[in-house]
């Protein structure tokens, strides 16, 4: 009789691999990693001591304290305000890890990296793609049309996948970065974008359009050196404390206009359109919870706290041409000291295929990788992987202050993946790494973005 | 043809989460055939009774639900679908709960969820899991040919009605329901597709799913099937929710879940709703089985050199 398998999956290659490289070393056992070093790593002349957290959930090294939580689905109440915190949408991701969080608090400048469910879905609402429809949809609308007209049914229009543009959130204590005045001295590229970002508050022309009174709703960063390919935008605002925030995507930097900003995200379906529903239909109008949803311009959810614009202002992630050390990252004699694999957000699409989000951190005794993924799957209909990379090495005197990100966007509808030679069938593309791994294979084919940005933190950093 | 002997034989070695050999499912889904075929589209089933909503082939926590619930026979089931896929033990899990629904065919309801469709396996785990553990896929024929005769819901004492997913704009009346031809393949179209995927919402009406296919209906539309049917409640399963039941249109419908930390990743809890002989509810919840999560925790804990 066959035992049960436990569903092994597969080592899947990486998308920045090479084909030749070696396989990692087996990961150590976890009395290795309780033990503090440098005994563990004592043949690297670089490598940083470092304190685990007693729980197991945390690491302190190379003057970085790195953090995760990991934290069951939310449940009923916590959802009802994720609905109203993201401005009055109709439905989140059904597995919604909203207490999960990873941060990278950087100890010199205060700054930290977080990577957050409730953040990512408000960088979901303000990319708010038009709804894609399912491979069945045409079919399934054809046999009900009549009926769809009769019952004058609420069509909903809001993107269903929750695909984000998120790459995490950039967060900063009261005096913290900063703190002095002279912080931002000498460091040309995020002077230069934070001075445009005091310009473009000046003007009054916050790029996210309808901000209430009370908030900063956008700054923005146009590419100033690279022909406009790798533009960057972070929703600011500050909190009560005095600190601010900033939700980091790969949106362009394209004013949004109040059209698109009012766009409605529902409409009626009846044959005489929404400025004329039938007479005694009651499913006109929406519920008021539907009506918000109407209502809600992409911006309005950023409102929080007061503005910025008395806060030191925060670091900027600019264009670079600097990758991550590839070979850093290869090598066999770095143990990894610290493991995470948080979780934000899936939804199984009602059996229509996967939309997930996740972060990964590695941390090792002299640099640290996380990756934050996106990715989507739209059973015969589309794949779609957003992946962002930051990497800090800390083994170079200031180097701990630099921290690299890599941006990669894939994407191919059923047609595109079988022009690149890759699968369609829904199976081939059971999980992120698969995706990531067929992906992989057809580049460039399905690449729809790539950029490099740089992220220079003060306190010790370089340029002091 | 199987024996009493020979079937409780089968659930015992099925408790242990060991699966038949291919000519004894063979036999099991004949026999399954024969009871199903018998039920009414609407099943009539009579307190008490424990109602459950998703299992996902989560085996040990279907054990843990047993522990909690109590034993078949002794206490009597009503299964909401979605029996496989996702899961690691979608097999060990459909055919316990069909050799228990041959050998007591009136302690235990099977109704038909959305995933029991050849189509969905062949996405979502079952059907990879059939070949894996035997080799080929003969016991997923066997198992998708018994999906066909699964009933489309249950009324309980006349006064609450049971289906997986939801109402359909075309069914007003259980009549209507019990005139579909159920046994194929979970159509694109018609009622018996809405009964199995479409999901209650807070809007009024109708509404349209933004994907372009399926239904949300309102708390209107539930009301109003509720009063003209007779019955007072709504149970449906289809949904994940995080404390195990979900009460939604001033009790007018309740989602139950029955999957604890489902896909062994979630956290959330599992519940099941008691019905006694004069249908007070009464929910138990329960969380999941220490052996279910083993291979998936492990993973997920491992450093993983990922680039
Ligand atoms: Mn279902």
């Amino acid at each position: 009789m066959q035992q049960p398998q436990q569903q092994p999956q597969p080592q899947q290659p990486q998308p920045l691999q090479p084909g030749t490289a070696p396989a990692p070393p087996p990961p150590l056992p976890m009395q290795a990693l309780a033990r503090p070093s440098p005994a563990s790593a004592g043949a690297q002349a670089a490598a940083a001591p470092y304190t685990l957290h007693e729980d197991g959930g945390g690491i302190e090294i190379g003057g970085w304290h790195v953090r995760a939580t990991r934290a069951p689905i939310i449940g009923d109440a916590a959802v009802e305000g994720a609905l109203s915190a993201l401005g009055g949408v109709l439905t989140v991701p059904e597995i919604l890890f909203g207490d999960s969080r990873l941060e990278l608090r950087h100890a010199a400048s205060g700054v930290t990296l977080a990577f957050d469910a409730l953040d990512a879905l408000r960088a979901w609402r303000q990319e708010d793609l038009p709804p894609l429809k399912v491979s069945v949809a045409q079919q399934w609308q054809a046999a009900r049309r009549e009926e769809i007209e009769r019952q004058a049914a609420l069509v909903l229009e809001y993107d269903w996948t929750y695909t984000t543009p998120y790459q995490g959130t950039l967060e900063g204590a009261a005096g913290g970065a900063g703190g002095s005045d002279g912080g931002c001295d000498g460091v040309a590229p995020s002077q230069q974008q934070q001075h445009q970002q005091q310009q473009q508050q000046k003007q009054g022309q916050p790029l996210q359009g309808a901000a209430s009174d009370d908030a900063c709703a956008a700054g923005t960063q146009g590419s100033s050196n690279s022909g406009g390919a790798a533009a960057h935008v972070a929703t600011a605002s500050a909190d009560n404390s005095g600190g601010w925030r900033q939700i980091c995507t790969s949106l362009q930097a394209q004013p949004q206009s109040p059209m698109a900003a009012a766009r409605a995200h529902a409409v009626a379906a009846s044959a005489a359109g929404p400025a004329a529903p039938p007479p005694g239909a009651t499913a006109l109008p929406p519920t008021a919870r539907a009506a918000a949803a109407i209502s809600a311009a992409p911006g309005a959810m950023q409102a929080r706290g007061p503005a910025f614009s008395s806060a030191p202002a925060p670091p900027a992630w600019v264009p670079t041409q600097h990758q991550a050390d590839r070979a850093l990252l290869l090598s066999r004699d770095e143990p990894i000291l610290f493991f995470a694999d948080v979780p934000l957000y899936e939804s199984e699409l009602d059996d229509n295929g996967v939309s997930a989000l996740g972060v990964k951190v590695r941390v090792m005794p002299r640099c640290w990788l996380v990756l934050l993924r996106f990715w989507l799957r739209v059973d015969g209909a589309l794949v779609r992987l957003r992946e962002t990379r930051l990497f800090c090495r800390f083994d170079q005197p200031g180097s701990e202050g630099l921290v690299l990100r890599e941006t990669k966007h894939f994407e191919g509808t059923a047609a595109q993946l079988r022009a690149a030679g890759a699968p369609v069938a829904p199976t081939a593309y059971s999980d992120g790494d698969a995706a990531a791994a067929m992906f992989s294979a057809v580049a460039p084919a399905c690449l729809t973005r790539y950029e490099l940005h740089e992220l220079l933190l003060h306190g010790q950093g370089l340029g002091h | 043809m199987a024996g009493n002997s020979e079937l409780d034989r089968w659930i015992e070695q099925l408790k242990r989460c060991e699966p038949l050999r291919e000519h004894e499912v063979k036999v099991l889904c004949q026999k399954a055939l024969e009871v199903l075929v018998e039920e009414s589209n609407v099943q009539r089933v009579d307190a008490p009774v424990t109602v459950c909503g998703d299992i996902h082939g989560q085996f040990y926590d279907l054990m843990e639900l047993f522990q909690v619930g109590g034993d078949c026979p002794a206490t009597n089931y009503l299964f909401m679908g979605d029996f496989v896929d996702r899961g690691f033990y979608s097999v060990e899990t459909f055919l316990l709960l069909l050799a228990l629904k041959v050998r007591y065919p009136d302690r235990i309801t099977l109704i038909r969820g959305n995933h029991e469709s050849r189509q969905i396996t062949q996405v979502y785990g079952f059907y990879d899991e059939c070949l894996r553990k035997y080799g080929s896929v003969n016991v997923w024929r066997y198992c998708t040919d018994v999906f066909d005769y699964l009933s489309l819901s249950a009324v309980i004492d006349g006064e609450i009605f049971c289906v997986h997913g939801g109402l359909s704009p075309t069914v007003t009346s259980l009549d209507q329901i019990r005139a579909i031809d159920r046994k194929q393949e979970v159509p694109h179209d018609g009622a018996m597709c809405d009964l199995l995927w479409s999901d209650p919402e807070d809007i009024e009406g109708w509404g349209l799913s933004p994907r372009g296919a399926g239904y949300l209906f309102g708390g209107d539309v539930a009301s109003q099937f509720n009063q003209a049917n007779k019955v007072s409640l709504i149970a449906r399963a289809h949904q994940l929710v995080m404390d195990g039941y979900k009460w939604m249109f001033h009790d007018q419908l309740v989602t139950v879940w029955s999957a604890p930390n489902y896909c062994y990743r979630c956290g959330n809890i599992a519940a099941i709703l008691e019905l006694d002989e004069h249908l007070n509810k009464n929910f138990k919840v329960f969380e999941a089985a220490p052996q279910e999560a083993r291979g998936a925790q492990s993973k997920r804990a491992t450093p993983e050199y990922f680039l």
